[in-house]
């Protein structure tokens, strides 16, 4: 269970650093929506953190950098990314969800829920369809 | 060889052999043996008695996705009456009901037995979040300043497009938004019952039916 929330974290990490990236390219409502989507997944980064003490676990931290999928030069990459890291993360906590029970797996399927919530919105102002997927 | 000794003399042979006090381990196996065998020959000459015969047909217990699999395949088969009434929804509604068929047939595959709706598609590998978005199209609104929560896809919906572009006189335009409605609540529906199923199942069990939990709280998302 705790290699799951691990990979979680580590998920979380990447989400927040991407959003600084998007967020930069972005302006208006949609600037808005990536910091609240970076507000939100710091909320999870945070609430592991909590988890994973408490278990005697220890929780890696974020890296300095992390590599973007393609370069990310305007609104629509951006509005991309913003695809790309809440599908990254609903594939984690998916998983997280399979290794867990109890309140945790109810913690896990929450943050599923919210990343294909959010992949769906971005995927939407990018332009793609469908904005839904099958299996997110 | 001591078996063959058993078989021509039968229980009789051991009893007398025990009897008589010589080799005692292998009279009492025999003697064992024999009463068995004669408890079996007695069982089995009581009218009515089925102690040692096995349940003809043990009635299996039904599997508990069958009601998440029953709701999917309504689900689609609603899509598809809100479709054949309301075709100008097509393009909007047509993908979600796809992605139930989808759940159908992994439902199915989980419970193990043929997906009970013609049209879905054979059971695949639940997909890793890791391939990356199709490119979004030209003719999306501007991401710089949109908001996510309420953009619309590329792909216009006749319902609410401008009415320079609109058929006035589309049959039904009226009941777009009742239909629209109703669908939202049935998947809002849907979602807690799959999220309900989710935390109450298995682990190899629980992945697929988050996976449909999201997907239904997305469907939600895009019938605002």
């Amino acid at each position: 269970m705790t290699g799951e929330l691990v990979d979680a974290l580590a998920a979380e990490h990447a989400a927040i650093f991407g959003y600084g990236v998007a967020g930069a390219q972005l302006a208006g409502a949609a600037q808005e929506a990536a910091r609240q989507a970076e507000a939100a997944h710091r909320t999870r980064r945070d609430v592991l953190l909590v988890r994973l003490a408490a278990d005697g676990a220890s929780a890696p931290p974020a890296e300095p950098a992390y590599a973007l999928p393609f370069p990310v030069t305007g609104a629509v990459a951006a509005a991309r990314l913003g695809v790309h890291i809440e599908e990254r993360a609903a594939a984690v906590w998916r998983r997280a969800v399979a290794g867990t029970t109890g309140p945790t797996r109810r913690l896990a399927l929450d943050a599923l829920v919210d990343c294909a919530v959010r992949a769906t919105r971005w995927r939407k102002l990018a332009g793609v369809s469908p904005a839904t997927v099958a299996l997110p | 060889m001591q078996s063959r000794d058993y078989d021509q003399n039968g229980p009789a042979g051991a009893g007398r052999r025990l009897a008589a006090g010589g080799a005692a381990t292998t009279g009492r196996r025999r003697l064992l043996g024999a009463g068995a065998g004669a408890a079996v020959t007695a069982l089995a000459g009581v009218p009515g008695c089925d102690l040692l015969r096995p349940d003809p047909t043990p009635t299996p217990s039904p599997d508990p996705l069958e009601p998440l699999l029953t709701g999917a395949v309504a689900l689609v088969k609603r899509y598809e009456a809100v479709i054949a009434r309301l075709p100008q929804l097509a393009g909007r509604l047509t993908p979600l009901r796809d992605a139930h068929l989808v759940h159908v047939s992994e439902l199915a595959a989980l419970i193990g037995r043929p997906p009970p709706v013609a049209g879905a598609p054979a059971p695949r590998t639940p997909t890793t979040g890791t391939t990356p978005p199709a490119p979004p199209t030209a003719t999306g609104p501007d991401p710089a300043t949109a908001n996510p929560a309420t953009a619309h896809p590329a792909t216009a919906d006749p319902a609410t497009a401008h009415p320079a572009t609109a058929t006035p006189t589309t049959p039904g335009t009226a009941a777009v938004p009742g239909a629209i409605a109703e669908l939202r609540g049935a998947e809002q529906a849907a979602q807690r019952t799959a999220a309900e199923a989710c935390l109450a199942a298995p682990a190899r069990r629980a992945g697929l039916l988050g996976a449909i939990t999201a997907c239904r709280a997305t469907h939600v998302e895009v019938l605002r």
